[in-house]
């Protein structure tokens, strides 16, 4: 699971799809919800790239719902 | 009618208040009914049928439509709603007292139903076979939804799916449909012997009219249906017929969008809507033709 790359919130539930569409990530309380649709091979290398922009690219996308661990 | 009876209903009707309230089964839920606006008691008679109204069963939310207090009692007449005696919205002009309960009732329930998900969906069954229809205002679900209720399909909800969590399953809430401004026409030329509400001009959606299900529906409305499809259309004038079929993560989006209590529900709503999407093929249609659609929804649930 990608999500366990992460050390979500109490509140925030996370699920990869099973299309390889993305993961899906949401906030109980507030309701909102961050889809990022793309492939999860590519996520995946996303992931694994020591290139720090790439790396920061997605970090602001789940910034306000998790802390990357390193 | 005994003559205190008779007596009850002209004090009644001459001071604006209610003498009994009526007790309206709409499974799975049972609404009380308490007025004295002639329009919006003709109105339900007309739209509903008569086995709706029942005094047996045990009443979940206490409606009360009642008149404008002061001056608007008697000038510029108002319609106040109120539900378990918390009153949610400003009072409308009397005249808008069905369209104002109508609305209230999906209030409620929006509201106040936690042990379903609730989308905001059309859904039809074709047997009991199910494609629910999610769609924000103005993209012509309703329209959508009444054609195919008059076209062989088994109506089980116009505004809200009921959704049994962690399932396929989903249940009627059959009621009228509700049509706003140029759907009104169409409906009547479509449709001349349908049942119709009268026309509340001028709300803050336009025009609105509610028209009553086919027998069809109202027979089943206790029957629920499993879902094979969930559709997202966009009515766009002129267009041919668009398909787009979703990945899953879109889907999760636009259901999430289109939720009511997905996020009261918590772990159950995000679950529940994971099922869904990761079970069921979703697409996003654009069209202008609704046999176009008809057609293609067929097709959809002969694929599967």
């Amino acid at each position: 699971m990608v999500a366990e790359r992460f050390e979500l919130k109490p509140t925030v539930l996370a699920h990869e799809f099973n299309d390889g569409s993305g993961l899906v990530l949401f906030e109980r309380r507030s309701g909102t919800a961050l889809a990022l649709a793309m492939p999860l091979a590519e996520l995946h290398t996303l992931l694994q790239s020591p290139d720090q922009e790439l790396w920061l690219e997605l970090y602001s996308h789940l910034a306000d719902y998790c802390q990357p661990r390193p | 009618m005994s003559s205190i009876a008779t007596l009850l209903t002209i004090v009644s009707r001459v001071l604006n208040v209610s003498t009994m309230p009526v007790q309206l089964s709409l499974p799975p839920f049972c609404f009380s009914i308490d007025t004295a606006n002639s329009l919006v008691s003709e109105n339900l008679r007309r739209l509903y049928p008569v086995e709706a109204f029942t005094q047996a069963a045990l009443v979940d939310y206490h409606l009360q439509l009642l008149p404008g207090v002061g001056i608007h009692r008697f000038y510029h007449q108002q319609a106040r709603f109120l539900c378990d005696g918390r009153e949610p919205f400003t009072p409308l002009p009397a005249a808008h007292g069905y369209a104002m309960l109508e609305w209230g009732m999906n209030w409620a329930i929006a509201s106040q139903e936690f042990s379903h998900v609730i989308v905001h969906a059309g859904v039809l069954a074709f047997g009991d076979h199910a494609v629910m229809f999610p769609a924000p205002p103005g993209s012509g679900k309703s329209t959508l939804t009444l054609w195919l209720a008059f076209h062989g399909w088994r109506l089980l909800s116009d505004e809200m799916g009921l959704l049994v969590p962690n399932s396929l399953d989903v249940l009627p809430f059959v009621r009228p449909i509700c049509l706003k401004n140029r759907s009104i026409e169409l409906a009547k030329q479509w449709l001349p012997d349908a049942v119709y509400s009268t026309i509340c001009h001028d709300t803050h959606k336009g025009d609105v009219i509610h028209v009553s299900p086919p027998e069809l529906s109202w027979q089943h409305k206790t029957r629920p249906a499993q879902l094979r499809a969930i559709v997202f259309p966009k009515y766009q004038a002129g267009s041919a017929l668009q398909i787009t079929k979703l990945n899953q993560a879109q889907a999760f989006m636009e259901l999430a969008n289109n939720a009511f209590n997905m996020s009261l529900l918590g772990q159950l709503g995000f679950d529940s809507a994971l099922l869904l999407v990761e079970q069921l093929p979703v697409y996003q249609i654009q069209y202008a033709d609704l046999s176009e659609v008809t057609q293609f929804l067929h097709e959809v649930l002969d694929a599967i």
